[in-house]
């Protein structure tokens, strides 16, 4: 019967452990194709496929095909730009809409919270037709700006079900005190009930940061002039170009791309878990 | 100004922004696709109202069939992927030590935060059909000829791809339930002997009943108007439509077509059923699960 | 009162409108046939700088014309197509300085290597919201939608104006790609022609010899080699291991100008003039897929079924390049793109590939191929249409094509071309000139698109094993009946 169990538990931490390898594998190969001598194949190490770090220009020996592509300096910022400007509005409109939905009682609320969880489930790509309809009234079509709204609207709905969870959980005994001493309502919600949920906001503006550096189809449909590309867009298109010739070189920038993101990982994941499962359970 | 009247006012300044994009980037655009698949609207852009006509041309569509057998076998197989997997997931991180549990749950949260190209783009190098992908260079190496993952087995193909990315939620969903199950239960159970595998099945399966019911239920929507990751990486083939769901179709005819003719009118018709279906299915899953008590009433006033 | 005004008001308009048209009237007629005299129109354009220095004023500001240019390849080497017009911009600076008018010309813009279908879109969005640039290349086939939506103008006046400068050179046939509705739309920018590229080496291990390779071209001009014979040849590679299965014939893995031209071979037609209206010969067809059935995995496993999902630069010029393939349906620039881009050298080309017209589809018939002309087009919205074209025009020029030709293995557009050394120098432009001749257009249709897509379709589907050929016609009459509607007369 002992030794059963021990057999039984041994198969389950390897189970574990293959189970943790299957998502590592493919990005740790990633890595070993961007340091790869070979274009192709992964080989050797070498630092030559990162080469465009220098100016950001690619192919820079080459008088034409140099050209051809945004630099990726550029390329980087409006993707930064998109990514920080998702963040920045979802968290400033999520936790004021939040802290109503949490703390008053108003006709309508239970419908509002509803659409917020309806909408979140279903995906964005139903509305593209419409949205670049809207987008192109507007004169918002091939910018960023457009693509932050849309991209902010659609992240909109989990920020106010996950800082919703969180205010909840402060006890309403907080606010009465601040009130009593005489503070106005907005300032208790700016000076005490802000810094109470500051780890959802940091969940939320992690998440959207990471939601705009990833995002891809939006900034495909709405996006036409290779200066206003994002990574994804410029990743992409060399993939399909050179994926057979050089891959390597796809690799070495898909790489910088992701360090962002690693990074935001390694330093929040915690937090990314709280809104995965915020934006089902609330 | 009396103190109700600025509450009021403070309330609503504070919801407003909120409310008005939900209204204006996601509301009236639904109800624009609606309108729009009751137009000839295209690369024109010039609103001429045909009635149902689009829809009569979808449903004598000859590929109609071919679209709606994709979309189905995707949710259906993607879903069970995404299921079978969190369970997996979530029952072997509970049962080993915490830290270790703890790491598996965060790593397969990976494939979600990376950018979808990145993802896509790994795995066509990955499952390439010709040499020079990943696993066909090492089979070659090992003497074998270039297996053709993607032209022979497209559909597990994808289903590995979306359930990487699907697998975590699950996991993360069906953990945090598992966790939440009362410990007497399972240790009344192994007091009497109960095996480990009985244990899963009598006692901890369904307990989280509810919990697989809900992400069953929210994966199913998901899925339905989800086509990203088959755009990036087999874009409705390998054949002749045969990865080819509704919404990808709806995306190509919209946006993909090589002459731009841009049927924004007859592409909107798919969406607009999809959209129906989702909404149908969103108010049955909120009466079956009760979402209503999901909503803490609010403490203030 | 009021009606005095508007009367006031009237006559002031005609006297300034007299005065701003007499300024800028176009100049008396062209000199007389073999007169070719560019020097006077040379003078003649000197007199109106002249004049629009005088009313510039002396000492002012100088102005920048800065005209905004689009032009796509996908590939790479065809760049010539935007450096061509920055060059062109530069000379029309250079004649404005030697005249001392101070303007500058300058061509912004950019060269794409995206798709057709993203290019487009960029494009037709473009013109479609008015932002469209002044102008831009897209192949000749777009005609028929740009000029139906009004975004382009006719270039009929312009042409007849700058005749002698370099429009007289245009290789005749190629107006006719451009004409839409009786009037000129684009300026041709250049051809090309698509052969069936065949493999030297492979066939030699068939057991041919030199001379019955080389001879392999002329016996398709003389009707004795046909579609069915080439498919015999890549059938027998396979069976005798030659190639790999599949690895027989390869042809373009997405939609494209190339799916008609097999129906072409076979005798088929497109378009009828008189309705203008396009053919659908079910006859035809049904020849057409039988023919790629039996080419499919199904049959004599000559075509392979995973073609239709590979990528053109990932996967099928680097196998083509590593000589798996031993017929090849492309187009001229593809030997451009594979000594520029994936490491073939000139003398390796030469020793590996042969290249003929498409053979015909039965004993006795004519050899076929297609071309897809590339023009130059102005957007209604361009603020200075005279120079845009002046542009075109100087870009026109045989030196400067040819630089693209070259470069890019596009066939020539001026006859000038034809005995310019830097083109002449070329062996293979002089060894596909010929092909021009044999080069039938796609229709110029608004639903043409939709029409060769499906194409494309059927024949995925053929060969993915979804269709035999009764099916595959069932469902290409279906497809065309739903798409196009009765901008199609199908032909029973």
């Amino acid at each position: 019967m002992v030794g059963m169990l021990k057999i039984g538990k041994i198969l389950l931490y390897a189970a574990a452990v293959v189970l943790a390898l299957l998502p590592v594998v493919p990005v740790a190969l990633l890595f070993l194709l961007a340091f790869s001598e070979h274009p192709v194949f992964i080989e050797g190490f070498t630092l030559k496929n990162f080469e465009f770090l220098k100016t950001g220009v690619l192919f820079p020996e080459h008088p034409v095909y140099s050209k051809l592509y945004p630099n990726v300096y550029t390329v980087m910022v409006n993707t930064f730009l998109l990514a920080l400007g998702n963040m920045l509005l979802v968290v400033l409109v999520a936790s004021m809409a939040a802290y109503v939905i949490s703390r008053y009682s108003f006709k309508g609320r239970s419908a509002l919270l509803g659409a917020f969880l309806v909408i979140h489930g279903v995906p964005a790509s139903v509305l593209l037709i419409a949205l670049y309809y809207m987008l192109r009234t507007m004169g918002l079509l091939n910018t960023l700006a457009g693509v932050i709204l849309v991209k902010m609207s659609v992240d909109l709905p989990l920020g106010v079900w996950v800082l919703k969870g969180f205010y909840d959980g402060i006890p309403w005994d907080t606010e009465i005190a601040a009130l009593v001493d005489g503070t106005s309502r907005f300032g208790a919600f700016f000076r005490v009930m802000l810094p109470l949920v500051s780890p959802g906001l940091f969940a939320v503006g992690l998440f959207s940061f990471l939601s705009g550096w990833g995002e891809y189809v939006f900034v495909y449909t709405f996006i036409q002039s290779s200066t206003n590309w994002t990574f994804s867009l410029l990743i992409q298109s060399l993939f399909g170009e050179m994926g057979g010739i050089n891959l390597a070189l796809v690799a070495a920038l898909s790489i910088v791309y992701l360090i962002p993101v690693l990074v935001i990982f390694l330093v929040g994941e915690k937090y990314l878990v709280r809104v995965t499962i915020g934006g089902v359970k609330g | 100004m009396s103190r109700e009247a600025s509450k009021k006012i403070l309330m609503l300044a504070m919801l407003l922004p909120a409310v008005a994009v939900i209204i204006l980037f996601l509301a009236v655009p639904a109800a624009l696709t609606l309108l729009i698949s009751l137009t000839e609207l295209d690369y024109r852009f010039q609103w001429i109202w045909c009635g149902l006509e689009n829809y009569a041309r979808l449903f004598s569509s000859p590929v109609l069939q071919l679209i709606v057998k994709a979309t189905a076998i995707y949710v259906a197989g993607t879903l069970a992927f995404n299921t079978l997997m969190g369970l997996a997931i979530a029952l072997i991180s509970t049962h080993v030590h915490d830290a270790l549990g703890m790491f598996v749950r965060a790593v397969w949260l990976l494939p979600r935060v990376l950018p979808s190209v990145i993802w896509a783009l790994l795995m066509m190098w990955i499952f390439s059909p010709l040499e020079h992908g990943f696993l066909n260079s090492l089979i070659v190496r090992a003497g074998g000829s270039p297996v053709p993952w993607t032209f022979l087995y497209y559909w597990p193909f994808l289903f590995i791809v979306n359930g990487f990315i699907g697998s975590s939620l699950s996991g993360i969903i069906f953990s945090s339930a598992i966790k939440s199950i009362p410990q007497d239960y399972i240790i009344a159970a192994k007091l009497d002997g109960a095996s480990g595998f009985t244990i899963v099945r009598r006692i901890i399966l369904p307990m989280i009943k509810w919990h697989i019911a809900f992400f069953v239920a929210y994966n199913t929507l998901s899925l339905l108007a989800s086509f990203e990751y088959i755009m990036l990486t087999l874009n409705g083939g390998p054949g002749f439509y045969s990865t080819e769901v509704m919404i990808l179709h709806a995306y190509h005819l919209a946006f993909g077509q090589y002459m731009v003719a841009m049927d924004f009118g007859y592409a909107a018709t798919i969406v607009t059923i999809l959209l129906v279906v989702g909404l149908a299915l969103s108010v049955i899953y909120w009466r079956v699960f009760r979402l209503r008590r999901l909503m803490i009433e609010p403490k203030l006033e | 009162m009021v009606a005095l005004l508007l009367a006031a008001l009237f006559i002031v308009g005609l006297v300034a409108g007299y005065l701003v048209s007499s300024v800028t009237a176009p100049p008396a007629a062209p000199p007389a046939a073999g007169e070719v005299v560019p020097k006077s129109e040379y003078d003649k354009l000197l007199r109106e700088l002249e004049d629009l220095r005088r009313q510039i004023g002396a000492g002012a500001a100088p102005v920048e014309i800065v005209i905004t240019a689009w032009t796509q390849g996908p590939e790479r080497e065809s760049i010539y197509r935007q450096a061509n017009l920055e060059e062109a911009a530069k000379k029309l600076t250079q004649m404005f300085k030697a005249v001392g008018v101070p303007a500058t010309v300058r061509v912004e813009g950019e060269f794409s290597t995206a798709s057709w279908t993203d290019y487009r879109k960029k494009l037709y969005l473009a013109l479609e919201g008015g932002t469209g640039p002044c102008i831009f290349l897209t192949a000749h086939i777009d005609t028929a939608t740009l000029a139906d939506n009004g975004w382009i103008i006719p270039l009929d006046d312009y042409i007849k104006k700058y005749w002698n400068w370099t429009y007289y050179d245009v290789i005749s046939g190629l107006w006719n790609s451009v004409t839409y509705k009786g009037r000129i739309w684009a300026i041709p920018q250049d051809t090309e022609a698509r052969p069936v590229y065949y493999n030297k080496f492979l066939l030699k291990k068939l057991g041919w010899t030199d001379e019955m390779i080389n001879d392999l071209p002329n016996k398709v001009l003389r009707g004795e080699f046909t579609l069915y014979d080439m498919l015999r040849v890549a059938k027998e590679a396979v069976d005798k291991g030659v190639v790999e299965p599949g690895y027989g014939i390869w042809h373009r893995p997405n939609a494209g100008p190339d799916w008609p031209i097999v129906y072409l071979a076979f005798g088929g037609e497109l378009y009828d003039p008189g309705t203008g209206k396009l053919v659908a010969d079910m006859k035809v067809w049904r020849k057409y897929f039988e023919w790629f059935y039996e080419a499919s995995m199904a049959r004599s496993k000559v075509i392979s079924d995973k073609l239709t999902a590979l990528d053109w630069n990932r996967d099928i010029h680097p196998t083509i390049v590593a000589g798996k393939v031993l017929f090849w349906m492309g187009g001229t620039w593809h030997k451009g793109q594979w000594v520029s881009s994936f490491g073939l050298s000139e003398e390796k080309f030469w020793e590996m590939f042969g290249f003929m017209l498409y053979p015909p589809g039965e004993k006795g018939g004519r050899p076929v191929t297609l071309s897809q002309p590339m023009a130059y087009f102005i957007s209604k919205t361009c603020k200075y249409p005279e120079v845009a074209f002046l542009i075109l025009t100087l870009a026109t020029d045989s030196y400067l094509n040819s630089l693209h030709a070259v470069q890019s293995a596009h066939l020539a557009i001026l006859y000038s071309q034809l005995s310019d050394p830097t083109y002449t120098k070329d062996k293979f432009l002089a060894a596909t000139g010929y092909m021009v001749e044999y080069a039938k257009y796609q229709p110029l249709h608004p639903k043409w698109g939709e029409y060769q897509t499906t194409i494309f379709e059927v024949v995925k589907g053929i060969e993915t094993g979804a269709f035999t050929p009764d099916t595959a016609l069932a469902t290409f009459r279906d497809l065309l009946r739903s798409r196009l509607g009765d901008a199609v007369i199908i032909r029973e």
